[in-house]
């Protein structure tokens, strides 16, 4: 907890993969209005490959729906990343049943954030689930 | 025996003369009458008052036929008066009549009194008493008849029971001379034999006489055992003559013969009505029944009397008396012999029996010639040529094709017409023909080998399906082995034409190739036992089970899970007929999707049975998965946009991008309200369709109802603020439980209360509250609202019903609610109701089953 009232100083960083541009649009503001996130983000698999292999994420918040490959499939591949390997992971979706859910656990992520979501609540529902899993 | 007595008075008395003397002791001893020419009596002496039991006086004056006993005849007494009138004197022996009526005899000699011309004028008849005599006489007439018979013969008096006479016979038993019965008794015969006599004791004989005589009958004859335990009969014969005492003649007889021959035909009486068989013995002359045995009786229906009124034409109706009398006249003629013959015996209300008649002609020397008639039932030797009798009746009319021949030398003893029509043979000359010529040795031997069984005794009968290429007919062939009575055995085949039938099993066959080649395993069992009829070639597979193993088996031997209370407990409204078929889902035991469907057919009959077709659907459920894909997809797809669109009209909203002019700011309200609508009818989309897909897992867990009840409206409490409407627990909040899916259950009560609240009138209270009995927990949610229009009650839980359409507007609803809920309370197994006036409120009620176990826990 004394960790949380440094974090403001050193933003989180946010590794985001959507391919809807209006989403991360959403997102963007919103995580930029509650402060202390730092958003990087992608629409393809490929990019999101080579963005997580540069870049010290702190956190993946993927889409589970991408065009050319499925979010979870997309994590799998992040965890074979060095700089990815033990980086929590959040999905955005809105296939939220219980055996979907099933399948994000294993695949490795710490938390859910169902579509549509409320862009006001949005960072508060991300540091939670993060505290959580920590 | 004439008694001379002497006169006592005659000895006292002086003898006044001779001739007084003389004529005093003539009439002592002789009986004197005097009559004149006319008969007229003049005068008697005492003797002959005496004797005719009258006085003197009675008879002066009377004419001497008051005498008369009539029972001589009239030539007797008119020789007397011709020997009389004629002067002379007439001798003779006369019977008269005593005064009392019985008679006397006396020897007469009459003198006739003549007149000077040589009339008679008187006639004097001097008589002695030979009654006694006369007696002797005729007893010893009698008694001497009896010396020449073999019969043992006594007399004697019974009165005294002094013996008068015994014959040699009787003598010798006695072993007595003749003189030495005088004297004797009846009781001293007994002393002398060798074994007493029953009827010569004291009593016995009293008895017996007095029985006789209070009968008023003469005799008695009985059968006794006697000397050398041989049969006699004996005979007891009072004779009565008329002028004297009474005596008794005995005669013994041995029956010994008769005895033996009587209990012969006793025994032999007897031995023929204990044979079944019928005997009747008839005369040749009138043809009349002399005899009949029981079994006769019993067969004929008629009694033994009535049957010796018949003659044997009356009796079998196939004779008339002139054909009968044909048949029997041979055998007349011959003085003897036998004749047999078979015949039917009819009987009222029955079928004809077969009877085998044996006629035997009995002529024996002094007997009466006779004929002995034998009627055998044979219909049980002859079942077997009777059956064939049958079939030959039958079949000639018939299209099955019956043959008979000899196993040896395989020669036709018999073809019906349908056999000869098939062979091309002709009725007068197919017993010519052999099986071996019309057969080739390929059919003969295929023959032979089917009939093996039948030969060889190891079955009674073969039944085998060929097929007849010429014709190209299928037929069933039964073969057997026909062994009647004292006869050779012979086989009896039949050729039934089964092609219909082949054509039928072959439905059956088809239809049950079909059955196998379907992709449902079909099993059919008897709804009463659960024992299977048949079973589909899926269904064995499914089972593991070969070809005919689930004969004898059971519905309950598919699985060791099975409970058969549970099972006819889902089967009941199947039973009932409340339902045509029962259709479920369930998973097998590998975990595949089947579909289950049950139907009674031909209930009420006795081939009522289940017909369970289980079916597996993981070909549906993979469609069903790729729709629900599909949905899913779609939903993720709108709600991506959504996602949008919500998000940013609600940064907008919050004034988090700078402030919105105040004229756009009811737009963007509306714009984030509908938006807000949107998003809840895709998550109520998708919510149904997880259900109806069964992709709704429950986690069933056990809920404290109150405290849950309690939670839901704080949850519900601000939405029911926004309508102004007040959320209450009411009731007691005792622990009570239930098995439920919290999350689930909490999306019905949530739907239920924000129905509540939002139908409820502003200010207006919702309660919400339980109660349980037996194991059933009741929630309910009761308004104060305006009510379910009547018209909407029926179809309120349907998909996208709202009592009333303008209401999407108001409340933003997006009719999948209830249906949803519903959908939830029965996957839980409970059932949820209304019950709702317009104007006044609705109450929404759903059951569950009472978590009992935890109810029953301590609170923790």
């Amino acid at each position: 907890m004394a960790k949380d009232v440094e974090k403001p100083k050193c933003p989180m960083i946010v590794l985001h993969v959507e391919d809807d541009a209006d989403i991360q649009e959403i997102t963007k503001i919103a995580l930029e209005m509650a402060g202390g996130f730092e958003l990087h983000q992608c629409f393809t698999r490929q990019e999101a490959i080579e963005m997580a292999s540069s870049l010290k994420a702190d956190l993946l918040l993927l889409d589970v729906m991408l065009r050319t490959t499925s979010g979870t499939d997309l994590l799998r591949e992040l965890r074979n990343l060095p700089t990815c390997a033990s980086v929590p992971a959040i999905f955005m979706t809105a296939r939220t049943r219980p055996e979907e859910q099933a399948e994000y656990i294993s695949a490795g992520a710490v938390g859910l954030i169902e579509k549509p979501f409320d862009p006001l609540r949005l960072a508060t529902q991300i540091k939670s689930i993060v505290d959580a899993s920590v | 025996m004439t008694k001379i007595e002497p006169n006592k008075d005659a000895r006292t008395k002086d003898q006044p003369a001779l001739t007084n003397l003389i004529e005093n002791a003539v009439n002592q001893h002789v009986i004197v009458c005097v009559t004149d020419a006319t008969g007229k009596i003049l005068s008697v002496n005492d003797k002959f008052a005496e004797i005719s039991g009258y006085t003197i006086d009675d008879l002066c004056g009377k004419n001497q036929q008051i005498l008369s006993s009539g029972l001589h005849p009239k030539a007797l007494f008119d020789e007397m008066m011709q020997t009389i009138s004629n002067g002379q004197i007439w001798s003779g022996e006369i019977r008269n009549r005593h005064k009392d009526g019985s008679l006397y005899w006396l020897k007469s000699t009459i003198i006739p009194e003549l007149d000077k011309t040589g009339k008679p004028i008187k006639f004097v008849s001097v008589s002695t008493d030979i009654t006694d005599i006369k007696a002797a006489q005729e007893a010893l007439h009698v008694a001497k008849s009896f010396d020449l018979i073999n019969d043992e013969v006594y007399m004697f008096r019974p009165s005294s029971f002094a013996l008068m006479y015994l014959n040699p016979r009787a003598l010798e038993q006695a072993g007595w001379q003749a003189g030495e019965v005088t004297g004797k008794t009846i009781w001293d015969l007994n002393e002398s034999f060798e074994v007493r006599h029953e009827m010569f004791e004291h009593d016995n004989l009293k008895r017996e006489l007095k029985k006789l005589k209070s009968e008023n009958r003469s005799h008695f004859i009985y059968q006794f055992k006697g000397r050398g335990a041989k049969w006699y009969e004996g005979k007891f014969q009072i004779v009565k003559p008329e002028f004297q005492e009474e005596y008794v003649i005995v005669s013994f007889w041995e029956i010994t013969k008769q005895v033996f021959a009587e209990n012969q035909a006793h025994q032999l009486a007897l031995t023929l009505n204990h044979i079944h068989h019928e005997v009747y013995i008839f005369r040749p002359k009138d043809l009349k029944f002399m005899y009949v045995n029981r079994a006769a009786m019993l067969n004929s229906g008629l009694s033994e009397a009535e049957l010796l009124k018949l003659t044997p034409i009356d009796l079998n109706p196939d004779f008339t008396e002139e054909t009968f009398r044909d048949m029997l006249q041979p055998l007349i003629d011959q003085g003897k012999g036998t004749l047999a013959f078979e015949s039917l015996r009819r009987e009222k209300n029955r079928p004809p029996v077969p009877v085998e008649v044996t006629l035997d002609y009995i002529n024996l020397h002094n007997e009466q010639p006779r004929f002995i008639a034998v009627v055998k039932d044979i219909s049980e030797r002859n079942a077997a040529e009777r059956e064939i009798n049958q079939f030959k009746h039958g079949f000639d009319l018939g299209q099955n094709q019956i043959y008979m021949f000899w196993p040896e030398t395989l020669r036709l003893i018999y073809a019906n017409k349908a056999a000869l029509a098939a062979s091309d043979l002709d009725a007068d000359t197919y017993k010519k023909f052999t099986t071996r010529k019309r057969l080739s040795k390929r059919q003969l031997d295929r023959f032979l080998a089917r009939a093996r069984p039948v030969t060889t005794g190891e079955q009674n009968i073969a039944v085998t399906k060929v097929f007849d290429k010429r014709t190209s007919r299928n037929f069933e062939e039964t073969i057997q082995l026909i062994k009647p009575e004292g006869d050779k055995p012979r086989f009896f085949v039949i050729y039934r034409d089964i092609t219909d039938h082949v054509a039928a099993d072959r439905q059956v066959l088809l239809l049950k190739a079909s059955l196998d080649m379907m992709n449902a395993s079909v099993q059919m069992y008897r709804p009463d036992t659960l024992e299977f009829i048949y079973m589909n070639r899926v269904a064995r597979e499914l089972l593991g089970w070969k070809e005919d193993e689930w004969r004898n088996k059971k519905v309950g031997d598919i699985s060791p899970l099975f409970d058969e209370k549970r099972y006819r407990r889902h089967i009941a409204p199947l039973m009932a007929g409340d339902v045509n078929s029962i259709v479920y889902e369930t998973l097998d035991e590998h975990g595949n999707p089947i579909e289950v469907t049950e139907q009674l057919q031909d209930a009420e009959t006795v081939d009522a049975r289940i017909v369970a077709v289980v079916r597996d659907i993981s070909d549906r459920k993979e469609v069903e998965k790729k729709k629900s894909e599909f949905v899913s997809t779609v939903s993720h797809e709108l709600r991506t946009p959504l996602t949008a669109i919500k998000g940013a009209l609600g940064l907008i909203q919050a004034g988090l991008l700078g402030d919105v002019p105040e004229k756009i700011q009811p737009m963007i309200h509306l714009a984030h309200r509908n938006s807000e609508t949107l998003g809840r009818l895709i998550d109520d989309i998708l919510d149904f369709e997880k259900i109806t897909s069964g992709n709704m897992a429950l986690n069933f867990e056990p809920l404290n109802i109150a405290d849950f009840l309690v939670d839901i409206i704080n949850l519900n409490q601000p939405y029911a603020r926004q309508y102004d409407v007040s959320m209450a627990f009411v009731g007691t909040k005792e622990p009570c439980y239930m098995l439920a899916d919290a999350l689930r259950m909490q999306q019905v009560l949530s739907n239920l209360l924000s129905n509540a609240a939002k139908f409820s009138n502003k200010g207006g209270a919702v309660e919400v509250g339980f109660n349980h009995s037996d194991g059933i927990v009741r929630i309910f949610v009761r308004d104060q609202g305006c009510g379910i229009p009547d018209r909407a009650k029926a179809t309120i839980f349907d998909r996208f019903t709202q009592a009333d359409s303008s209401d999407v507007r108001k409340t933003g609803g997006t009719g999948l609610g209830l249906s949803i809920a519903k959908e939830i309370i029965e996957r839980h197994g409970g059932n949820i109701w209304f019950e709702s006036t317009q104007g006044k409120g609705t109450t929404f009620y759903f059951e569950l089953v009472q978590d009992v176990h935890a109810s029953a826990e301590p609170v923790s």
